[in-house]
């Protein structure tokens, strides 16, 4: 299996979240994203998720953070001339350092998983499919 | 208040929800059978001979593994005919080739190249101008059907070609004759008119698909602007029957860009249609097909499909990506490389 298999090649992740803390551990808020993958023929498909964010943060010892996120909500989703507003779910790991009080740096990766569906009178009745993406991203985060 | 939220959230998930109704694929499906695209842009596949693939593209007439065109179009000589249309004779791989001269009133004259193995021959020029030149061999003007070596026209009296489908050996017109008539017919690539009949133009103008069956059997694909449906007529020796005999569930390739291509094998028919294969099996009942051979074909633009001489291969041209050798026996394709 190589990129080309997989009919898209590399692409970028970009996304903007707030969160608020519930707990001494745990946060809810919602996150903006951007996603572009071009496929093998050329074209550009994005990928914009809107969701509500919750993340765990089991650990934390000042200086260095481990959250997981799982991010529930939907994704409008454009490739050709096709457009689509599809369900989008995505768990994701981000071990980050905190180099001043409030800023740290990270790294996050998981899965993101959106889907397109069609009934079985629908002329796309083949077409309902699963898209799963595996970005790996820096994060920056402010917290207070 | 709460409720009026909920229910103009849920019509605006809706409204975005049915916002790939009139797209003509799913997305991913779609983007997962995005094949490789190539700065060629390839007008036909012309055939095989020798176990070399010949094809036409913008730039000339090229063998598959072979950098220098055969046949190449001049860009840098303003004054310098092009090639217009090629075809492939596989058993002698002699050419005819349309030449069309940059000034339109010039016409466009064809050439017939004869081979012998290592070289082509100086070209004989075949007389007068002409509109087209098809796959098959045959050839028109504003006077009549041609075939190269045939001293007569195999249909005069036309006053207009309106269009043509073409299928491996065959070739379907559609004609306005001197009176006005509506004509259309099937001629092999030896030049025997296999159909002869006459209809109505609102029935000729929506044909996009064609394919023989057998030498006596052939089938019209007719898009139906009523209903948006694919509908395959069975056609005989003089007229083309008034009731379709199968619909198709798949939708119009490219919206006429290009005919529906298709090839047929063990008396199933496959039509290349927008985002998939449909087979009309030997029941007369149809199946969309997406994967195996169709997964890197099925959003493809198809220039032409033609037989090999190996059963269940076949070579299908397409526009951006080259050469593609279909195998059914093993249900895969792939790209021909050499």
């Amino acid at each position: 299996m190589t990129f080309s298999d997989t009919h898209l090649k590399l692409g970028g992740f970009a996304s903007l979240s707030y969160q608020a803390y519930l707990s001494e551990y745990t946060a809810l808020g919602g996150e903006l994203a951007y996603v572009f993958n071009y496929s093998n023929s050329g074209l550009l498909l994005t990928t914009v998720p809107i969701t509500a964010k919750f993340t765990y943060v089991p650990v934390q010892t000042g200086k260095f953070d481990i959250a997981l996120s799982l991010n529930l909500g939907g994704a409008f989703i454009r490739y050709n001339e096709g457009k689509y507003f599809a369900p989008f779910a995505s768990l994701t790991l981000t071990p980050s350092f905190f180099f001043t009080e409030n800023w740290g740096l990270g790294v996050e990766t998981g899965l993101m998983v959106t889907s397109e569906f069609y009934g079985k009178n629908s002329n796309k009745n083949l077409a309902s499919a699963f898209c799963g993406l595996m970005p790996v991203t820096l994060t920056l985060s402010y917290r207070h | 208040m709460k409720r009026y939220i909920l229910i103009i959230i849920t019509i605006i998930a809706a409204l975005l929800v049915s916002c790939n109704i009139d797209a003509t694929d799913g997305i991913y499906s779609e983007a997962a059978a995005s094949t490789e695209s190539t700065s060629v842009t390839t007008r036909s596949y012309l055939g095989q001979y020798d176990s070399a693939y010949y094809y036409l593209t913008d730039d000339g007439i090229f063998k598959i593994g072979q950098e220098n065109a055969l046949f190449a179009d001049d860009p840098e000589n303003t004054d310098a005919p092009i090639i217009r249309a090629a075809s492939m004779n596989q058993t002698d791989g002699s050419l005819l080739i349309l030449w069309q001269n940059k000034k339109p009133e010039d016409g466009a004259v064809i050439k017939y190249y004869a081979f012998d193995g290592t070289k082509y021959a100086d070209p004989v020029v075949v007389e007068g101008t002409f509109t087209n030149l098809l796959a098959n061999g045959l050839y028109y003007n504003s006077t009549g059907i041609f075939k190269y070596g045939c001293a007569d026209s195999l249909v005069a009296d036309i006053k207009a070609v309106m269009y043509t489908l073409i299928s491996g050996d065959y070739a379907f017109f559609c004609i306005k004759d001197n009176s006005d008539n509506y004509k259309y017919y099937v001629i092999d690539a030896s030049g025997a008119v296999k159909v002869n009949g006459i209809g109505s133009d609102t029935v000729y103008n929506t044909f996009i698909g064609f394919q023989a069956i057998c030498d006596s059997d052939f089938v019209l694909l007719n898009y139906k602007n009523s209903n948006s449906k694919l509908e395959a007529y069975k056609m005989s020796a003089t007229e083309i029957a008034a009731d379709p005999y199968v619909t198709l569930k798949s939708s119009v390739p490219y919206a006429f860009s290009t005919q529906a291509m298709s090839f047929i094998y063990n008396d199933e028919i496959y039509f290349k249609c927008t985002s998939y294969f449909e087979k009309i099996k030997t029941d007369n009942e149809t199946e969309q097909i997406n994967t195996g051979f169709a997964a890197n074909l099925r959003t493809a633009e198809i220039t032409n499909i033609l037989p090999t001489a190996d059963d269940g291969i076949f070579v299908a041209g397409t526009k951006s990506s080259m050469l593609y050798r279909i195998d059914l026996i093993n249900n895969s394709s792939s790209r021909i490389t050499e």
